[in-house]
């Protein structure tokens, strides 16, 4: 697996706001990654530096071997799924279609008019008359046909019903068996995409404050209930995310390991912790660390 | 080039019945004119009067450079278009569209030219004067001041896209005051008479091909920097 996009101190500020403070990562050729985070921590932002759609203050960014700002090239290899998406007023689905069409050099229209049948896109409505659910049929259409060796679905699922959600993860994961991409998806709905996603990034006012694989983040997180004494004890050297008191017993949220024969011995029920709340935890571990300034 | 061609193409896209409306307003425009010069009693048209309708088709233009920026810039720009790429094929597309009506106008013009405006002295396309110069020149002066009312669109969408509205209001501003200074500057000096004698004394492909090619080139330089650095 190759490095196909490297950030490095990468800062994105507007008027003097970080929107995006010191980040540096890497994404690799083939794979699910989930980019994570709060309403305004910055997921817009970072895709569309990588996109070249936003120039950053600081840092670097490389995707493919290049600058993404103003180089062709890199821009070939990339789709970008926004949900603010703005089409021409007097587009209708079709000239849609056939901009993708015209556009992105790895297009597959069978593929398309198959999302265009399995979504229920009125191909000679006016784009701007589509219902929300609708409009975001649309870009995932265009995003998943395009077949971008980097593609980006920011938030791409707005409106759209739990069939139609369900449908685009169905048809995200059958087409990538098929042609495997590295598919960053950003989100909120992150139960939803917890099966779908290999790798998490994790966003918090600018920062990146997580970027593991799913899979160990499964086994890292958990929660402990049972009696305080015991449960000080079994997380002595863990990193705990958080604490709750439910009568006589508490229960902590820890990042570290347990050793489960251990606990079982002091009473203690361990149980793992789903994605979603292992995200909510983390990143208000991290606030409370940070207040803001 | 394939792909300045392709972006181009983006701008035929959904347009296919805004590129008629110019035409059929134009051909609308025509109509009514033919009707009311042709109930005019004959003596009404000896002067050889001329119809303004013929600027509608240079408004349209204009209309077409703001929506071509403000709307498809956003959208090429999410299908990894790059901002160069998207000038290049708008230019393209633009340059192309100007050919096309001006070789039309022209074609018109000689009709008209043909049959005594229309068998009852009806100056629609010749304005009068373009239909005593040669064909080049009748082209360019059609076809250059069509150009700049293009990229006056352009580049109003440009700084709208760039700056919102305080950008266009702002370079509006500085654009009324520029022009209010030289008006009140010419006044100051008692310069109108030397203006006006500049207007009549100028040629007509200084007039109406030189000075917007100036504009053409000082809106196109000014649209690209608003363009460069603005975001989709």
């Amino acid at each position: 697996m190759s490095t196909i996009v490297r950030a490095e101190g990468l800062t994105k500020r507007f008027r003097g706001v970080a929107a995006l403070d010191g980040v540096d990562f890497e994404l690799r050729r083939n794979g699910i990654y989930g980019l994570l985070g709060r309403n305004g921590a910055g997921k817009t932002t970072l895709m569309q530096v990588l996109t070249g759609q936003q120039i950053p203050t600081s840092g670097t960014v490389e995707v493919f071997g290049g600058r993404p700002y103003e180089n062709a090239k890199v821009l070939a290899e990339i789709a970008f799924v926004k949900e603010s998406q703005r089409y021409p007023d007097n587009f209708r689905v079709r000239d849609a279609l056939a901009a993708g069409r015209l556009l992105f050099p790895y297009w597959n229209e069978p593929f398309a008019r198959a999302l265009v049948h399995d979504f229920g896109l009125p191909e000679k409505r006016v784009v701007k008359k589509l219902s929300r659910g609708q409009l975001s049929a649309l870009g995932v259409t265009l995003g998943l046909a395009a077949r971008a060796p980097l593609t980006f679905f920011d938030e791409p699922y707005l409106g759209l019903d739990a069939v139609a959600r369900q449908l685009f993860y169905d048809r995200l994961l059958a087409d990538y068996a098929e042609f495997p991409r590295t598919v960053v998806l950003s989100t909120h709905l992150i139960d939803e995409v917890s099966d779908l996603i290999e790798h998490v990034l994790l966003i918090e006012r600018g920062r990146l404050v997580l970027d593991e694989s799913a899979e160990s983040l499964r086994g890292q997180v958990m929660t402990l209930t049972g009696p305080a004494g015991a449960v000080d004890t079994l997380t002595a050297n863990a990193d705990e995310l958080h604490r709750e008191r439910l009568g006589p017993l508490t229960r902590a949220t820890i990042r570290g390991r347990v050793e489960p024969n251990a606990a079982r011995a002091a009473g203690v029920e361990v149980q793992a912790v789903s994605l979603q709340q292992l995200v909510v935890r983390i990143t208000n571990a991290t606030a409370d660390k940070e207040p803001a300034s | 080039m394939n792909r300045i061609v392709s972006v181009a193409r983006l701008h035929a896209l959904g347009r296919r019945d805004a590129l008629v409306w110019p035409v059929a307003i134009l051909a609308i425009a025509f109509a009514v004119n033919m009707v009311m010069f042709a109930g005019l009693p004959a003596d009404a048209t000896e002067g050889d009067p001329v119809s303004g309708a013929l600027a509608s088709i240079y408004v349209a233009s204009l209309a077409f450079g703001a929506v071509a920026v403000n709307q498809h810039f956003p959208f090429a720009l999410g299908l990894s278009v790059t901002r160069r790429e998207f000038v290049a094929g708008l230019s393209l597309f633009g340059l192309v569209q100007v050919v096309v009506y001006s070789t039309l106008l022209v074609i018109l013009q000689a009709i008209e030219h043909a049959t005594g405006g229309w068998g009852i002295h009806l100056h629609f396309f010749g304005l009068g004067f373009i239909d005593k110069h040669s064909i080049p020149v009748q082209f360019l002066v059609y076809a250059v001041p069509m150009l700049a009312m293009t990229l006056v669109g352009s580049t109003a969408g440009a700084l709208y896209l760039r700056w919102r509205a305080t950008g266009l209001l702002s370079a509006l501003t500085v654009l009324m005051l520029l022009l209010g200074g030289v008006a009140a500057l010419i006044g100051h000096y008692e310069a109108w008479p030397a203006v006006g004698h500049w207007l009549t004394h100028t040629s007509l492909l200084s007039l109406a091909v030189g000075w917007p090619l100036l504009l053409v080139v000082l809106l196109g330089g000014s649209s690209w920097l608003a363009l460069r650095r603005a975001t989709p």
